[in-house]
């Protein structure tokens, strides 16, 4: 009697160790960034001369033409009025595979801007020239601005 | 006598088995049960299925500053036949289009198509008054407007509009420094693998309109004339392209007065002289004409300080007084 309740207790706690574990399974891809206070961090605490403006998700095929849609997790992105080249990209992809090809369609669009840019604001290409892109874990930033080093040392 | 004393005891222990056997599948299997339940609860609870996590659905509301939004709002708007005819006389606009726009998108038309729906439920309302009362405004109202199927050309400020309003119903062409010269040759559209022109990117679909601005990026030219031959050649090939498409030239949006005061080259009274010519060359090219300036410009016809950052790129509020005005006059 009292093995078969040892065996039942078994089973049940390995049924809930189960469940549990399939639980707690969707955080698994959480890196250290906090994406919405860094977001918030890198567009306060950085001088633009332009305003920044939040950009619709349709966008993305626009603005990131290399980048796959379903690649991105999370996204939060900031565009200037078209007079300088400030921007702000910060993405949260759903694996490292994809957050490499994001890096990639980032790099992609600096030298996109910088093409356009050349000339008819030249004095922009040196912003692009020393745009900050940075990756870690599934999370990817590109921040162009007048001020990278306070960029990278928001993004520490 | 033992063997039935044995047999006694087997009786009286099979029988304490069955009891207590009894007694477990009566407490047991409906614990394991509770806990299996309990368990899955616990599990969908933590998947968001259950509880607070249902409000994920909520919290993904669409951006209000979408474009999506506007359109869904005025497409219930019914335009006053003087707005049409105010598109040939342009300065009568700023009268006119604003008490458009003062129609709050909460109130009157969706309102009156919630009470059109009331009379078949309310027996005490009149049916024949009400739907005469209402009736007129659903009559008149056309199809409505929309920019599917549109294409937009045009410099970083066509961009600018595409970004800032997310017009995404319409097709852009547009890119920063896109003049009347390098239209025909500046590679910037992507197919596949390869960039197009302008030009070449006209072959590749059809639109039942087409609108186009430029001129900003060629204030600097040493003759006006070339500018507006340049343009018209643009528009002929356009034409060719697309034969079945309405050509609407968008004027150039003036630039804010600082600006305008303190260069050489990007003031208002060029921009203003280059619309001029624009205007006559839209009549010559049989091509519709839209003086946006109404939609931007202060009494004096500068672009007011807070319309643009550096004097010549719109902010985003200004953006979506642009589209508000191709809206609101059904350009």
């Amino acid at each position: 009697m009292k093995k078969k309740l040892n065996t039942l207790l078994c089973l049940i706690l390995l049924a809930l160790s189960v469940l549990i574990g399939c639980a707690k399974d969707t955080p698994k891809t959480e890196t250290t960034w906090d994406l919405t206070i860094l977001t918030d961090r890198l567009l306060n605490e950085i001088s633009y001369t332009d305003s920044l403006s939040e950009m619709s998700p349709d966008l993305m095929s626009y603005l990131f033409p290399d980048i796959n849609p379903t690649d991105v997790a999370e996204q939060y992105i900031y565009i200037s009025t078209g007079s300088t080249a400030e921007e702000l990209a910060v993405f949260r992809a759903v694996d490292d595979a994809a957050a490499e090809r994001i890096e990639e369609g980032l790099s992609a669009r600096i030298e996109m801007q910088m093409e356009s840019f050349t000339d008819y604001v030249p004095l922009e290409v040196k912003r692009l020239e020393d745009a900050v892109l940075k990756r870690q874990g599934t999370c990817v930033i590109l921040s162009v601005s007048g001020e990278p080093d306070k960029a990278k040392e928001i993004m520490k | 006598m033992k063997e039935t004393a044995m047999t006694r005891r087997r009786t009286l222990d099979y029988r304490t088995y069955r009891r207590r056997r009894r007694l477990f599948l009566c407490i047991a299997i409906p614990l394991i049960i509770l806990i299996l339940l309990a368990a899955a609860g616990l599990f969908l609870y933590s998947q968001g299925k259950l509880g607070p996590g249902t409000t994920d659905a909520t919290q993904e509301e669409p951006n209000t500053d979408t474009y999506d939004t506007v359109i869904d709002e005025e497409e219930e708007i019914t335009v006053p036949v003087e707005l049409e005819e105010a598109e040939t006389n342009p300065s009568e606009l700023p009268e006119t289009v604003p008490e458009q726009q003062e129609n709050d998108p909460e109130t009157p038309v969706i309102e009156t198509e919630t009470d059109n729906s009331e009379p078949a439920t309310d027996p005490v309302a009149d049916p024949v008054t009400d739907q005469a009362e209402t009736e007129p405004e659903i009559v008149e109202t056309e199809e409505p407007f929309t920019f599917e199927n549109t294409l937009f050309i045009g410099d970083s400020r066509t961009e600018g509009l595409l970004l800032n309003t997310g017009l995404t119903e319409a097709t852009f062409f547009a890119v920063r420094g896109l003049a009347v010269d390098n239209i025909h040759y500046k590679e910037f559209i992507r197919s596949g693998e390869e960039k197009l022109s302008v030009m070449d990117a006209l072959k590749t679909d059809s639109w039942r309109k087409i609108y186009i601005m430029l001129g900003v990026n060629e204030l600097g030219w040493q003759s006006e004339e070339k500018f507006i031959e340049a343009y018209r050649e643009v528009i002929q090939c356009i034409r060719e392209r697309q034969p079945e498409a309405e050509i609407i030239i968008q004027s150039i949006l003036p630039v804010t007065k600082a600006k305008s005061d303190g260069d050489a080259i990007y003031n208002n009274p060029k921009i203003y002289r280059y619309n001029e010519l624009l205007v006559l060359m839209a009549a010559e090219e049989e091509v519709t004409y839209a003086d946006l300036v109404p939609a931007v410009a202060d009494e004096n016809g500068d672009l007011p300080a807070e319309g643009a950052s550096d004097g010549v790129h719109l902010t985003k509020s200004y953006y979506q007084k642009w589209l508000e005005y191709l809206i609101a006059n059904e350009l």
